[in-house]
């Protein structure tokens, strides 16, 4: 597999000298393959929103380094420039940025910033609209007439509309009601499926860790705490509730199971698999 | 048990807005709400779960039918006071309702626009402050507390004006686990221990489930009423209607989707363990 992004011995540090010094990012080593769906996961202050806002040079470690296909993206002015088009970035609550007064030039704001043909910008907006569910009938509209998850879905395609490899979303569901919540993360999953994109998003919820990505990042006090596929995370589903994250609420029923005596393996995540385990222990005849 | 709300034959239409074509929000509600009961609103953004909301404290007026609380006629203007003192409301953003920089201070707002004396505030402010488990920061600024802190600040500030009844709009909305779990911490314990009638707005379903009752709203109706182990266990119907079931429920469904017959109305992890033990050692 190839790589694209690489955190190495990655440090941030708040207020530096100051008594607010706060250290977000604690010595970091993260490597992220091409075409990866990845989900990172942590409490509020763990630091996973620090980590991200490196991944386009929007911060600049204290210590260490981050690679985009290999090259420092620190290296130059020039290096720097490119990884903040390379890498997408959509902010928590990214409705609150949209400011232009129709949907064509907010979307189109980050391809002209590119210094892209204007054919070329056009083709993007529309496109990334289609993407976001969107059609042409919406780009002479004013962004500030739309309901939140439309709002929501034009700050994306705003995102999308550069072309970026590496997709990274703050909390794309936050506060959405769960329609919304069920498109937001359709139109990401489609969109990582037809282009390939490497896809970053930071959750609260394991429930949509556990649906969506190929591989979950939980971070701790500044650390990354656990790395893996979802199975090998909600393996040690009773780690993650000691360290006082969120389980799946399946998961936490099959804790409970096991702690009663049930023969049931760990690792459930997904009420499909838990119904499969359960009706494999009856047929088994396994007495508990 | 007295009625404390109660809305008749409600329809509220959002008319005159700029660009927008008018929308029948609610269409033709009745909804009785039992003084100290505990209940939940559960629908999507659109099904006018917020807009009946905001019909509770008079900050909308019906554009048919009638909205009474503690027997107040919401349209009667110089109720308005009381009927806001009687039902207190708290929104989904912190940091849209916290205006002072201290956290008593804060608090204290709302009583001393009541015209209350100097003793009477600091009382209200420190009973309110207590009941959200906040007191040790009262001498805070709010901007250093975090999400849920906030939010039960927020929560404290209608409080001091001792309302009897409590409204709050999607209030964990905008938080984190650890802070949605201290904020329905404290709801819950308004309501059994002071005896607060709650309406919660929400649309997370694990927060339903800890109601008393819980009414589905869609299109601007009432589509379902009745115990949360009721309603949750109607799976097709809550999938229909986009809202889904909690994943304790909907194993039990699956299970007898694939030939199973087991009784489906676990609403907690204990709940759903203890039915699918008895299921395995049947």
């Amino acid at each position: 597999m190839e790589e694209i992004l690489r955190a190495q011995g990655l440090t941030y540090v708040y207020s530096p000298g100051t008594p607010f010094e706060k250290t977000a990012v604690d010595n970091v080593n993260l490597s992220v393959n091409k075409g990866e769906f990845l989900a990172l996961i942590g409490h509020t202050g763990s630091g996973k929103s620090t980590l991200i806002q490196h991944f386009n040079a929007l911060l600049k470690p204290t210590r260490g380094q981050v690679f985009l296909h290999g090259r420092d993206i620190w290296e130059s002015k020039e290096v720097t420039r490119k990884a903040r088009f390379q890498v997408g970035l959509v902010f928590q609550y990214p409705e609150h940025q949209l400011f232009e007064e129709t949907i064509e030039a907010d979307v189109s704001f980050g391809p002209r910033n590119m210094g892209l043909e204007p054919e070329e910008v056009r083709r993007r907006v529309v496109e990334s609209l289609a993407a976001c569910g969107m059609g042409e009938d919406m780009l002479q509209k004013s962004p500030f007439d739309l309901s939140g998850g439309q709002k929501r879905r034009v700050a994306l395609a705003g995102v999308l509309a550069m072309e970026p490899e590496v997709l990274v979303l703050d909390e794309p569901a936050a506060g959405l009601d769960p329609r919304g919540r069920d498109d937001i993360f359709r139109f990401i999953t489609e969109y990582h499926e037809k282009h390939g994109t490497t896809v970053i998003f930071v959750t609260h919820s394991m429930e949509d860790a556990a649906r969506l990505a190929s591989r979950i990042v939980v971070m701790r006090d500044s650390h990354v705490f656990m790395d893996g596929t979802p199975p090998e995370i909600f393996s040690r589903a009773g780690e993650l509730l000691e360290a006082g994250l969120d389980v799946p609420q399946i998961t936490r029923v099959f804790l409970k199971l096991r702690e009663m005596g049930a023969p049931v393996r760990e690792g459930v995540y997904t009420v499909e698999q838990a119904a499969q385990e359960i009706l494999r222990c009856k047929k088994e005849g396994i007495s508990c | 048990m007295e009625q404390i709300i109660q809305v008749k034959d409600l329809s509220f239409e959002y008319r005159n807005r700029e660009d927008q074509p008018d929308l029948l929000a609610l269409d033709g509600v009745n909804l009785e709400i039992a003084q100290g009961s505990f209940v939940a609103v559960l629908g999507h953004n659109g099904s006018g779960k917020s807009t009946l909301a905001k019909h509770i404290n008079a900050i909308l007026l019906p554009t048919q039918g009638q909205v009474r609380v503690a027997g107040m006629d919401t349209r009667e203007e110089d109720k308005l006071f009381d009927i806001r003192e009687k039902a207190g409301m708290v929104f989904q953003n912190p940091d849209n309702q916290i205006v002072a920089t201290v956290v008593e201070e804060d608090v204290a707002f709302a009583p001393e626009n009541l015209g209350l004396p100097s003793q009477e505030i600091r009382r209200r402010v420190d009973a309110a402050l207590r009941a959200v488990g906040m007191e040790n920061f009262k001498r805070s600024a709010p901007h250093m507390l975090s999400g849920g802190q906030k939010q039960r600040v927020a929560i404290a500030g209608v409080l001091a004006m001792e309302p009897q009844v409590l409204v709050l709009d999607e209030p964990t909305a905008m938080l984190d686990p650890g802070g949605r779990a201290e904020v329905m911490n404290t709801i819950r314990r308004l309501n059994r221990e002071k005896g607060i009638t709650v309406l919660l707005i929400t649309h997370h379903m694990d927060e339903a489930a800890q109601a008393d009752r819980v009414v589905v709203m869609e299109d601007g109706h009432v589509v379902g009423d009745g115990p949360p182990r009721k309603i949750f266990a109607q799976v097709d119907k809550m999938h229909r209607t986009g809202l889904g079931v909690p994943q304790t429920v909907e194993v039990l469904e699956e299970l007898n989707r694939k030939g199973c017959s087991l009784p489906i109305d676990a609403l907690t992890v204990e709940e759903c363990a203890q039915r699918l033990m008895a299921f395995l050692e049947d």
